[in-house]
Protein backbone atom coordinates (compact mmCIF):
# COMPACT_ATOMS: atom_id res chain seq x y z
CA UNK A 1 0.00 0.00 0.00
CA UNK A 2 2.80 2.31 0.92
CA UNK A 3 4.46 1.58 -2.43
CA UNK A 4 1.25 2.35 -4.28
CA UNK A 5 0.90 5.71 -2.49
CA UNK A 6 4.50 6.54 -3.19
CA UNK A 7 4.03 5.58 -6.83
CA UNK A 8 0.91 7.72 -7.13
CA UNK A 9 2.70 10.64 -5.54
CA UNK A 10 5.53 10.49 -8.03
CA UNK A 11 3.12 9.94 -10.93
CA UNK A 12 1.19 13.06 -9.91
CA UNK A 13 4.42 14.97 -9.45
CA UNK A 14 5.66 14.01 -12.89
CA UNK A 15 2.30 14.80 -14.43
CA UNK A 16 2.29 18.20 -12.80
CA UNK A 17 5.82 18.88 -13.91
CA UNK A 18 4.96 17.73 -17.40
CA UNK A 19 1.91 19.97 -17.52
CA UNK A 20 3.96 22.81 -16.20
CA UNK A 21 6.55 22.10 -18.86
CA UNK A 22 4.16 21.92 -21.78
CA UNK A 23 1.62 24.52 -20.65
CA UNK A 24 3.88 27.27 -19.48
CA UNK A 25 7.21 28.27 -20.87
CA UNK A 26 7.68 26.67 -24.27
CA UNK A 27 10.41 26.21 -26.84
CA UNK A 28 10.41 28.71 -29.67
CA UNK A 29 10.53 26.95 -33.01
CA UNK A 30 13.55 27.62 -35.15
CA UNK A 31 13.21 30.55 -37.53
CA UNK A 32 15.37 33.36 -38.88
CA UNK A 33 15.66 34.79 -35.35
CA UNK A 34 16.91 31.45 -34.10
CA UNK A 35 19.49 31.36 -36.89
CA UNK A 36 20.48 34.93 -35.99
CA UNK A 37 21.08 34.07 -32.33
CA UNK A 38 22.95 30.91 -33.25
CA UNK A 39 25.37 32.98 -35.36
CA UNK A 40 25.91 35.35 -32.44
CA UNK A 41 26.68 32.47 -30.07
CA UNK A 42 29.04 31.02 -32.67
CA UNK A 43 30.74 34.42 -32.96
CA UNK A 44 31.43 34.22 -29.23
CA UNK A 45 33.68 31.24 -29.91
CA UNK A 46 36.12 33.26 -32.01
CA UNK A 47 39.47 34.15 -30.40
CA UNK A 48 38.71 37.89 -30.33
CA UNK A 49 35.59 37.24 -28.25
CA UNK A 50 37.35 34.97 -25.76
CA UNK A 51 37.38 37.66 -23.02
CA UNK A 52 33.60 38.06 -23.31
CA UNK A 53 33.04 34.32 -23.36
CA UNK A 54 35.19 33.83 -20.27
CA UNK A 55 33.54 36.69 -18.38
CA UNK A 56 30.13 35.15 -19.07
CA UNK A 57 31.25 31.67 -18.07
CA UNK A 58 30.48 30.23 -21.49
CA UNK A 59 32.55 27.19 -22.47
CA UNK A 60 34.62 27.12 -25.62
CA UNK A 61 32.88 24.69 -27.95
CA UNK A 62 32.84 24.03 -31.65
CA UNK A 63 29.84 24.95 -33.73
CA UNK A 64 28.43 21.41 -33.73
CA UNK A 65 27.89 21.73 -29.99
CA UNK A 66 25.62 24.78 -30.37
CA UNK A 67 22.05 23.74 -31.05
CA UNK A 68 18.54 25.05 -30.56
CA UNK A 69 16.64 22.90 -28.08
CA UNK A 70 13.12 21.66 -28.79
CA UNK A 71 12.72 19.57 -25.63
CA UNK A 72 9.75 21.06 -23.75
CA UNK A 73 11.08 19.97 -20.37
CA UNK A 74 14.38 21.74 -20.92
CA UNK A 75 12.62 24.91 -22.12
CA UNK A 76 10.36 24.85 -19.07
CA UNK A 77 13.46 24.57 -16.94
CA UNK A 78 14.92 27.56 -18.79
CA UNK A 79 11.76 29.51 -17.99
CA UNK A 80 12.09 28.60 -14.32
CA UNK A 81 15.71 29.74 -14.39
CA UNK A 82 14.70 33.11 -15.83
CA UNK A 83 11.92 33.37 -13.25
CA UNK A 84 14.42 32.76 -10.51
CA UNK A 85 16.40 35.74 -11.78
CA UNK A 86 13.26 37.83 -11.46
CA UNK A 87 12.81 36.61 -7.90
CA UNK A 88 16.34 37.60 -6.99
CA UNK A 89 16.36 40.89 -8.83
CA UNK A 90 12.85 42.08 -8.01
CA UNK A 91 11.55 40.06 -5.08
CA UNK A 92 8.37 42.10 -4.71
CA UNK A 93 7.48 43.31 -8.19
CA UNK A 94 7.89 40.37 -10.53
CA UNK A 95 4.96 38.60 -12.10
CA UNK A 96 3.50 35.18 -11.37
CA UNK A 97 5.72 32.14 -11.62
CA UNK A 98 6.09 30.18 -13.74
CA UNK A 99 5.72 32.71 -16.49
CA UNK A 100 4.22 31.99 -19.88
CA UNK A 101 6.58 32.64 -22.73
CA UNK A 102 8.24 31.14 -25.75
CA UNK A 103 12.00 30.95 -25.42
CA UNK A 104 14.91 30.30 -27.72
CA UNK A 105 17.01 27.87 -25.68
CA UNK A 106 20.39 26.80 -27.00
CA UNK A 107 22.64 24.10 -25.73
CA UNK A 108 26.20 25.41 -25.74
CA UNK A 109 28.31 22.41 -24.88
CA UNK A 110 27.20 21.68 -21.32
CA UNK A 111 25.81 25.20 -20.80
CA UNK A 112 22.67 26.95 -21.96
CA UNK A 113 21.84 30.23 -23.67
CA UNK A 114 18.29 31.55 -23.30
CA UNK A 115 16.66 34.35 -25.28
CA UNK A 116 13.25 35.86 -24.64
CA UNK A 117 11.95 38.35 -27.20
CA UNK A 118 9.59 40.57 -25.30
CA UNK A 119 7.35 42.44 -27.73
CA UNK A 120 7.39 45.48 -25.46
CA UNK A 121 11.16 45.73 -25.24
CA UNK A 122 12.68 48.96 -26.46
CA UNK A 123 16.28 47.89 -25.97
CA UNK A 124 18.63 48.37 -28.87
CA UNK A 125 19.84 44.83 -28.45
CA UNK A 126 18.52 41.43 -27.48
CA UNK A 127 19.51 39.85 -24.19
CA UNK A 128 21.13 36.43 -24.18
CA UNK A 129 21.16 34.90 -20.69
CA UNK A 130 23.74 32.21 -20.02
CA UNK A 131 23.41 29.38 -17.53
CA UNK A 132 25.76 26.61 -16.50
CA UNK A 133 25.01 22.91 -16.74
CA UNK A 134 23.03 22.99 -13.47
CA UNK A 135 21.19 26.16 -14.53
CA UNK A 136 23.23 28.53 -12.39
CA UNK A 137 23.16 31.98 -13.99
CA UNK A 138 26.59 32.96 -15.29
CA UNK A 139 25.92 36.22 -17.11
CA UNK A 140 24.18 38.00 -19.97
CA UNK A 141 25.16 39.85 -23.08
CA UNK A 142 23.32 42.14 -25.47
CA UNK A 143 23.63 41.77 -29.24
CA UNK B 1 48.61 110.76 -52.92
CA UNK B 2 45.63 108.71 -51.95
CA UNK B 3 44.82 105.08 -52.62
CA UNK B 4 41.45 103.47 -52.76
CA UNK B 5 41.58 99.86 -51.68
CA UNK B 6 38.70 97.67 -52.73
CA UNK B 7 38.50 93.95 -52.01
CA UNK B 8 38.13 91.83 -55.11
CA UNK B 9 35.45 89.22 -54.44
CA UNK B 10 37.33 86.29 -55.90
CA UNK B 11 36.94 82.88 -54.38
CA UNK B 12 38.63 79.61 -55.07
CA UNK B 13 36.60 77.25 -57.26
CA UNK B 14 35.50 74.02 -55.68
CA UNK B 15 38.32 71.60 -56.47
CA UNK B 16 37.23 68.85 -58.85
CA UNK B 17 38.54 65.33 -59.30
CA UNK B 18 38.52 63.18 -62.38
CA UNK B 19 37.76 60.31 -62.00
CA UNK B 20 35.58 60.73 -58.93
CA UNK B 21 35.16 57.05 -58.12
CA UNK B 22 38.01 54.55 -58.24
CA UNK B 23 37.96 50.94 -57.11
CA UNK B 24 41.35 51.06 -55.43
CA UNK B 25 41.01 47.47 -54.26
CA UNK B 26 41.14 46.36 -57.89
CA UNK B 27 43.93 48.60 -59.25
CA UNK B 28 47.49 49.23 -58.11
CA UNK B 29 47.16 52.93 -58.69
CA UNK B 30 45.05 55.45 -60.57
CA UNK B 31 46.04 58.80 -61.97
CA UNK B 32 43.51 61.37 -60.80
CA UNK B 33 43.36 64.96 -62.06
CA UNK B 34 42.46 67.62 -59.52
CA UNK B 35 41.65 71.11 -60.78
CA UNK B 36 40.66 74.41 -59.30
CA UNK B 37 40.86 78.08 -60.28
CA UNK B 38 39.62 81.57 -59.44
CA UNK B 39 35.94 82.34 -59.52
CA UNK B 40 35.30 84.58 -61.38
CA UNK B 41 38.25 83.90 -63.65
CA UNK B 42 38.26 87.53 -64.83
CA UNK B 43 37.15 90.81 -63.28
CA UNK B 44 36.54 94.27 -64.64
CA UNK B 45 38.93 96.66 -62.97
CA UNK B 46 39.30 100.25 -64.12
CA UNK B 47 37.42 99.48 -67.30
CA UNK B 48 39.70 96.59 -68.26
CA UNK B 49 38.96 92.89 -67.97
CA UNK B 50 41.72 91.39 -65.92
CA UNK B 51 42.57 87.76 -65.23
CA UNK B 52 42.33 86.97 -61.54
CA UNK B 53 45.44 85.44 -60.10
CA UNK B 54 45.25 82.35 -57.94
CA UNK B 55 48.38 80.95 -56.39
CA UNK B 56 48.07 77.39 -55.18
CA UNK B 57 50.18 76.76 -52.11
CA UNK B 58 49.63 73.06 -51.37
CA UNK B 59 47.98 69.92 -52.77
CA UNK B 60 47.86 67.54 -49.84
CA UNK B 61 46.23 64.13 -50.22
CA UNK B 62 45.46 62.17 -47.08
CA UNK B 63 44.44 58.54 -47.49
CA UNK B 64 41.40 57.45 -45.50
CA UNK B 65 43.48 54.96 -43.55
CA UNK B 66 45.89 57.75 -42.68
CA UNK B 67 48.89 56.18 -44.40
CA UNK B 68 49.43 58.61 -47.27
CA UNK B 69 49.76 62.19 -46.24
CA UNK B 70 51.78 64.52 -48.33
CA UNK B 71 52.06 67.32 -50.80
CA UNK B 72 51.37 65.77 -54.19
CA UNK B 73 52.25 68.71 -56.44
CA UNK B 74 54.20 71.91 -56.38
CA UNK B 75 52.10 74.99 -55.92
CA UNK B 76 52.54 78.42 -57.44
CA UNK B 77 51.11 80.48 -60.26
CA UNK B 78 49.46 79.62 -62.57
CA UNK B 79 49.33 75.99 -61.41
CA UNK B 80 45.66 75.04 -61.22
CA UNK B 81 45.84 71.28 -61.53
CA UNK B 82 47.58 68.31 -60.00
CA UNK B 83 47.70 64.74 -61.32
CA UNK B 84 49.00 62.33 -58.70
CA UNK B 85 48.92 58.55 -58.92
CA UNK B 86 46.69 57.50 -56.04
CA UNK B 87 46.70 54.11 -54.34
CA UNK B 88 43.93 54.54 -51.79
CA UNK B 89 40.72 56.42 -51.13
CA UNK B 90 41.29 59.76 -49.48
CA UNK B 91 40.84 63.48 -49.48
CA UNK B 92 42.68 66.12 -51.49
CA UNK B 93 43.01 69.43 -49.66
CA UNK B 94 44.05 72.30 -51.88
CA UNK B 95 45.10 75.62 -50.46
CA UNK B 96 45.47 78.72 -52.57
CA UNK B 97 45.93 82.45 -52.25
CA UNK B 98 43.44 84.54 -54.13
CA UNK B 99 41.23 87.54 -53.52
CA UNK B 100 43.60 88.64 -50.80
CA UNK B 101 43.47 85.68 -48.46
CA UNK B 102 44.28 81.97 -48.28
CA UNK B 103 41.38 79.74 -49.21
CA UNK B 104 40.83 76.02 -48.97
CA UNK B 105 38.85 73.54 -51.02
CA UNK B 106 38.68 69.78 -50.62
CA UNK B 107 37.30 66.76 -52.44
CA UNK B 108 37.42 63.04 -51.86
CA UNK B 109 38.16 60.16 -54.21
CA UNK B 110 36.50 56.99 -53.02
CA UNK B 111 35.65 53.45 -54.02
CA UNK B 112 32.18 52.45 -55.13
CA UNK B 113 30.02 50.82 -52.46
CA UNK B 114 27.60 48.68 -54.46
CA UNK B 115 24.08 48.38 -53.20
CA UNK B 116 23.11 51.76 -51.84
CA UNK B 117 22.51 54.99 -53.72
CA UNK B 118 22.96 57.29 -50.72
CA UNK B 119 26.39 55.84 -49.98
CA UNK B 120 27.50 56.57 -53.56
CA UNK B 121 26.31 60.15 -53.75
CA UNK B 122 29.07 61.91 -55.68
CA UNK B 123 26.92 65.02 -56.09
CA UNK B 124 27.53 65.78 -52.43
CA UNK B 125 31.01 64.26 -52.28
CA UNK B 126 29.91 61.10 -50.44
CA UNK B 127 28.58 63.24 -47.60
CA UNK B 128 26.39 60.45 -46.22
CA UNK B 129 29.46 58.25 -45.71
CA UNK B 130 31.31 60.93 -43.80
CA UNK B 131 28.24 61.81 -41.76
CA UNK B 132 27.75 58.18 -40.77
CA UNK B 133 31.37 58.07 -39.64
CA UNK B 134 30.73 61.27 -37.75
CA UNK B 135 27.71 59.74 -36.00
CA UNK B 136 30.11 57.32 -34.37
CA UNK B 137 32.50 60.13 -33.44
CA UNK B 138 29.66 61.98 -31.70
CA UNK B 139 29.03 58.88 -29.60
CA UNK B 140 32.49 59.04 -28.02
CA UNK B 141 33.38 55.39 -28.62
CA UNK B 142 36.87 56.14 -27.34
CA UNK B 143 35.52 57.03 -23.88
CA UNK B 144 35.27 54.29 -21.30
CA UNK B 145 31.74 53.09 -20.50
CA UNK B 146 32.12 54.64 -17.05
CA UNK B 147 33.33 58.07 -18.18
CA UNK B 148 30.93 60.84 -17.23
CA UNK B 149 28.23 58.35 -16.22
CA UNK B 150 26.55 58.67 -12.85
CA UNK B 151 23.11 58.76 -11.25
CA UNK B 152 22.83 62.44 -12.15
CA UNK B 153 24.04 61.83 -15.73
CA UNK B 154 23.10 58.30 -16.81
CA UNK B 155 23.77 59.15 -20.45
CA UNK B 156 27.52 59.36 -19.88
CA UNK B 157 30.00 60.30 -22.54
CA UNK B 158 29.58 57.17 -24.60
CA UNK B 159 26.01 56.97 -25.84
CA UNK B 160 24.20 56.16 -29.04
CA UNK B 161 23.22 58.85 -31.47
CA UNK B 162 21.85 59.00 -35.00
CA UNK B 163 19.54 60.87 -37.33
CA UNK B 164 17.85 60.68 -40.71
CA UNK B 165 19.18 60.43 -44.28
CA UNK B 166 17.02 62.45 -46.66
CA UNK B 167 16.72 62.14 -50.40
CA UNK B 168 16.81 65.63 -51.81
CA UNK B 169 14.43 66.73 -54.57
CA UNK B 170 15.34 67.23 -58.22
CA UNK B 171 18.20 64.75 -58.19
CA UNK B 172 20.05 66.72 -55.55
CA UNK B 173 21.52 63.66 -53.89
CA UNK B 174 21.23 62.85 -50.21
CA UNK B 175 21.65 64.71 -46.96
CA UNK B 176 22.03 63.48 -43.39
CA UNK B 177 20.35 65.39 -40.57
CA UNK B 178 21.57 64.43 -37.10
CA UNK B 179 19.31 63.99 -34.10
CA UNK B 180 20.65 63.74 -30.56
CA UNK B 181 18.33 61.81 -28.25
CA UNK B 182 18.76 63.38 -24.80
CA UNK B 183 17.71 60.11 -23.17
CA UNK B 184 19.96 57.79 -25.16
CA UNK B 185 22.58 55.67 -23.50
CA UNK B 186 25.02 52.97 -24.50
CA UNK B 187 22.35 50.73 -25.97
CA UNK B 188 19.25 52.78 -26.60
CA UNK B 189 18.42 55.52 -29.06
CA UNK B 190 14.96 56.82 -29.76
CA UNK B 191 14.23 58.84 -32.87
CA UNK B 192 10.88 60.63 -32.62
CA UNK B 193 8.60 60.16 -35.60
CA UNK B 194 8.54 63.93 -36.00
CA UNK B 195 12.21 63.79 -37.01
CA UNK B 196 11.45 61.93 -40.22
CA UNK B 197 8.10 63.53 -40.94
CA UNK B 198 7.61 65.97 -43.82
CA UNK B 199 7.90 68.96 -41.49
CA UNK B 200 11.44 67.92 -40.58
CA UNK B 201 12.65 67.84 -44.20
CA UNK B 202 15.86 69.86 -44.60
CA UNK B 203 14.48 71.38 -47.82
CA UNK B 204 10.94 71.32 -49.20
CA UNK B 205 10.30 68.18 -51.17
CA UNK B 206 12.95 66.06 -49.51
CA UNK B 207 11.78 62.59 -48.51
CA UNK B 208 13.17 60.38 -45.75
CA UNK B 209 15.48 57.71 -47.16
CA UNK B 210 16.71 55.93 -44.04
CA UNK B 211 17.08 56.33 -40.32
CA UNK B 212 20.40 55.96 -38.54
CA UNK B 213 21.79 55.00 -35.16
CA UNK B 214 25.10 53.64 -34.03
CA UNK B 215 26.52 51.02 -31.70
CA UNK B 216 29.48 52.66 -30.00
CA UNK B 217 30.43 49.68 -27.81
CA UNK B 218 32.57 46.67 -28.64
CA UNK B 219 31.96 43.10 -27.57
CA UNK B 220 32.72 42.59 -23.89
CA UNK B 221 32.36 46.28 -23.04
CA UNK B 222 30.17 46.89 -20.01
CA UNK B 223 26.77 48.26 -21.01
CA UNK B 224 25.05 50.66 -18.66
CA UNK B 225 21.55 51.99 -18.70
CA UNK B 226 19.23 49.23 -19.79
CA UNK B 227 16.68 49.02 -17.01
CA UNK B 228 13.06 49.38 -17.96
CA UNK B 229 13.73 48.64 -21.60
CA UNK B 230 13.46 44.89 -21.63
CA UNK B 231 11.79 42.34 -19.45
CA UNK B 232 11.98 38.80 -18.29
CA UNK B 233 9.01 36.57 -19.10
CA UNK B 234 7.68 37.12 -15.57
CA UNK B 235 7.51 40.88 -16.32
CA UNK B 236 10.51 41.74 -14.20
CA UNK B 237 12.41 44.67 -15.64
CA UNK B 238 15.95 43.52 -16.15
CA UNK B 239 17.72 45.61 -13.52
CA UNK B 240 21.17 45.94 -15.04
CA UNK B 241 23.47 48.65 -13.79
CA UNK B 242 22.63 52.09 -15.10
CA UNK B 243 25.84 53.67 -13.90
CA UNK B 244 28.92 52.53 -12.03
CA UNK B 245 28.06 51.53 -8.48
CA UNK B 246 24.32 51.23 -9.17
CA UNK B 247 22.46 49.12 -6.59
CA UNK B 248 19.27 47.14 -6.19
CA UNK B 249 16.65 48.35 -3.67
CA UNK B 250 18.14 45.96 -1.13
CA UNK B 251 21.50 47.66 -1.48
CA UNK B 252 23.19 44.85 -3.36
CA UNK B 253 25.02 45.69 -6.57
CA UNK B 254 23.00 45.44 -9.74
CA UNK B 255 24.25 42.87 -12.22
CA UNK B 256 26.55 44.20 -14.90
CA UNK B 257 25.72 43.55 -18.50
CA UNK B 258 28.10 43.22 -21.46
CA UNK B 259 27.91 43.95 -25.15
CA UNK B 260 27.88 40.81 -27.23
CA UNK B 261 29.31 40.21 -30.68
CA UNK B 262 27.49 41.16 -33.85
CA UNK B 263 25.82 38.70 -36.15
CA UNK B 264 28.01 38.86 -39.27
CA UNK B 265 24.96 38.38 -41.49
CA UNK B 266 22.29 40.51 -39.83
CA UNK B 267 22.17 43.61 -37.71
CA UNK B 268 19.66 45.00 -35.28
CA UNK B 269 17.63 43.93 -32.29
CA UNK B 270 14.04 42.74 -32.39
CA UNK B 271 13.02 46.26 -31.34
CA UNK B 272 15.07 47.79 -34.16
CA UNK B 273 13.35 45.53 -36.64
CA UNK B 274 9.93 46.41 -35.34
CA UNK B 275 10.81 50.07 -35.95
CA UNK B 276 11.98 49.35 -39.50
CA UNK B 277 8.77 47.48 -40.19
CA UNK B 278 6.61 50.25 -38.74
CA UNK B 279 8.43 53.16 -40.38
CA UNK B 280 8.91 51.35 -43.70
CA UNK B 281 12.35 52.92 -43.82
CA UNK B 282 15.68 51.11 -43.82
CA UNK B 283 17.97 51.75 -40.87
CA UNK B 284 21.72 52.26 -41.02
CA UNK B 285 23.51 50.90 -37.96
CA UNK B 286 27.04 52.24 -37.60
CA UNK B 287 29.43 49.84 -35.90
CA UNK B 288 32.68 50.68 -34.16
CA UNK B 289 35.97 50.80 -36.03
CA UNK B 290 36.73 47.36 -34.57
CA UNK B 291 33.59 46.05 -36.21
CA UNK B 292 34.40 47.96 -39.41
CA UNK B 293 30.93 47.91 -40.94
CA UNK B 294 27.86 50.03 -41.44
CA UNK B 295 24.87 47.73 -41.62
CA UNK B 296 21.68 48.57 -43.45
CA UNK B 297 18.57 46.86 -42.15
CA UNK B 298 16.30 46.45 -45.15
CA UNK B 299 12.56 47.00 -45.04
CA UNK B 300 11.14 43.46 -45.10
CA UNK B 301 9.43 42.61 -48.35
CA UNK B 302 7.12 40.40 -46.31
CA UNK B 303 6.64 40.17 -42.54
CA UNK B 304 9.40 38.35 -40.73
CA UNK B 305 11.89 38.32 -43.59
CA UNK B 306 14.66 40.31 -41.99
CA UNK B 307 17.75 40.93 -44.10
CA UNK B 308 20.59 43.38 -43.81
CA UNK B 309 23.60 44.42 -45.83
CA UNK B 310 27.06 45.05 -44.38
CA UNK B 311 29.05 47.88 -45.95
CA UNK B 312 32.76 47.92 -45.14
CA UNK B 313 33.67 51.36 -43.82
CA UNK B 314 37.15 50.65 -42.48
CA UNK B 315 39.49 47.79 -41.65
CA UNK B 316 39.34 44.39 -43.31
CA UNK B 317 41.89 42.95 -45.71
CA UNK B 318 44.71 44.94 -47.25
CA UNK B 319 42.61 45.55 -50.36
CA UNK B 320 39.53 46.44 -48.35
CA UNK B 321 41.50 48.97 -46.33
CA UNK B 322 42.38 50.76 -49.59
CA UNK B 323 38.68 51.57 -49.84
CA UNK B 324 38.12 52.94 -46.35
CA UNK B 325 35.48 55.65 -46.18
CA UNK B 326 36.82 59.19 -45.85
CA UNK B 327 36.10 61.17 -42.71
CA UNK B 328 34.86 64.73 -42.54
CA UNK B 329 37.44 67.42 -43.24
CA UNK B 330 38.86 68.89 -40.08
CA UNK B 331 40.59 72.21 -40.86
Amino acid sequence: MHNIKTGLFFACFLALMSARASGQTTCHANDSEGDHFKRIIKAMMTPQNAPLRVSLGVPQVDSTQISLISDAVVCARAGQALDSLGTVWAPTSHGPHPSIASLYVFRVGTSYAVIYLNPTSTADGDFIYFFGSSWAYTGASVS
Amino acid sequence: MTFTVRPIPVVMKQVKANPRVVNFSAVQWQEVTFTTGPDPATYMIGGALRTMPLITTSWIYTAADGTLDGNMCNGGFPILSCRPNLHKSGRMVVKAFTGGWEQVSTITVQCPTPGDLALNDTINDFSVRQELLNVLMRSYPDSSPEAGRSESNPQGWRHETGGVVWQLPNGGGYQFVPYEDPTSNQSTYHLPDSQWGASAAPVPGAIPYATVHDHPSNANDVLYGLQGLTRLPDSTDVPYSRWPGDTLPDGNPRPVNHAGPDDPLRAGSDFDWRLVERRRLPEFVVGTDSVGFVFRMNVPAQPGVRTSVAFRKNGGTTNERKCAWVRKYQP
